[in-house]
């Protein structure tokens, strides 16, 4: 019974729920484009994606970056290719940028 | 004063008479008078992943059970797929021969659902002429997999999912049908900040009948999801099988780029990509049992 009698809508979303994961010294709620994205996109992508270098491109790609650098760094598709996996800190702040739409600001 | 009686009695005999031939008429008049509807716009109540507008008949039980095999292109490791499995089982009655209850299980995110699903409007032609037949279907489902990982406001009402489908079927000829299904999901949880707890989809599924026990079927469900999540990319769903009907059975075989076979997944994104390989090969089997 109790299966029917629950129906009301909520609206929640699965990273709301978890426990907050306090990374010392990382500052994910405030991330920007021009403060934090292009720095770490200069030092890590640059190199090889020149046209990272445009914002439209990023936009475009942004969903196949964080799902690249999420990856095992066995995997094939891992990025930075060949390098070290980025340091948790800069992961969440780049996840956190493109959950909230990847906004140029 | 006999003649009178007479006359009389003659009278209401031939009028009586004449009333009996009236309502015969009017009898076969309205025997006749049947629409003629159609039968069989697909085989059984699913078109593949998702809900046809055929119905499980008064008093009967359909036992049905849907098995997905892994992805074919998870390699000769995993003997392309088959070694894995994804199953989905329900119990299905007709209280009528226009509504049907279900109780369905799912081993993704161990889901039950509970739905329903009531013919609305009967494909008929004739006296009465209607274009297409009209189902409602609705589901509540809930998953019951433990999520220790979720401590904020996790509560048993986030482990539920609505799904509400209109199905709108023609059967064109005897041997082509068609049905699309504009379908709204409310799910109370979603993974990433950015998917969407409601979305809606429409879906175009379509029969052709090849032989008088065989068909072939497409199924193809697009969905307004977000198009940008961190956790999973999300494709939509498309599905092609054979329905092969065996006596009491029908048994439906096809390949489709999904593992799950409730709506809020199939629907709502859990889907891979048909051109990476990301494709299942997966049965539905059905046995009805009467009780009349």
């Amino acid at each position: 019974m109790s299966f029917v009698s629950l129906t009301s809508c909520l609206y929640q979303k699965e990273v709301d729920l978890k426990p907050k994961i306090t990374v010392v010294d990382c500052d994910t709620a405030a991330v920007t484009y021009s403060k934090n994205m292009s720095a770490i996109l200069k030092t890590n992508c640059y190199a090889c994606h020149s046209d990272f270098e445009s914002y439209d491109m990023v936009k475009a790609n942004m969903t196949e970056i964080v799902k690249r650098i999420n990856l095992p760094t066995s995997d094939k598709g891992f990025m930075p290719k060949d390098g070290t996996k980025l340091e948790d800190c800069t992961i969440l702040q780049i996840n956190n940028w493109v959950n909230k739409g990847g906004q140029n600001n | 004063m006999i003649k009178t009686l007479r006359i009389t009695l003659l009278a209401f005999l031939v009028s009586s008479s004449m009333y009996a031939q009236n309502l015969d008429s009017l009898m076969n008049a309205e025997t006749v008078a049947e629409p003629d509807y159609a039968t069989a716009t697909f085989k059984a109540s699913r078109i593949i992943n998702g809900h046809s507008v055929e119905q499980v008949k008064q008093n009967n039980l359909d036992f049905r059970i849907h098995h997905r095999f892994g992805t074919v292109n998870s390699g000769a490791q995993n003997f392309w797929g088959l070694d894995q499995a994804n199953m989905y089982l329900s119990l299905e009655y007709g209280l009528t021969d226009w509504m049907m209850l279900g109780l369905g299980r799912s081993n993704y995110q161990k889901s039950f659902n509970l739905f329903g699903k009531f013919k609305l409007l009967r494909q008929s032609s004739g006296v009465k002429n209607m274009p297409v037949t009209v189902s409602l279907f609705t589901s509540a489902d809930m998953f019951t997999m433990t999520r220790k990982d979720l401590t904020q406001n996790f509560t048993n009402n986030s482990r539920l999912s609505y799904v509400n489908q209109l199905l709108l079927a023609r059967k064109f000829s005897q041997a082509f049908s068609l049905q699309i299904m504009p379908t709204y999901i409310h799910q109370n949880l979603v993974v990433a900040s950015t998917d969407k707890n409601a979305i809606f989809g429409l879906g175009i599924g379509s029969r052709l009948k090849l032989t008088k026990r065989t068909s072939f079927n497409v199924e193809y469900y697009y969905a307004n999801r977000s198009t940008i999540s961190a956790i999973n990319n999300k494709y939509n769903s498309l599905s092609v099988g054979f329905d092969l009907e065996t006596g009491g059975h029908v048994f439906q075989i096809m390949l489709t780029n999904n593992s799950t076979m409730i709506e809020r997944s199939f629907i709502g994104g859990q889907s891979g990509l048909w051109n990476k390989g990301d494709l299942m090969l997966g049965f539905n089997v059905s046995r009805v049992f009467s009780f009349e």
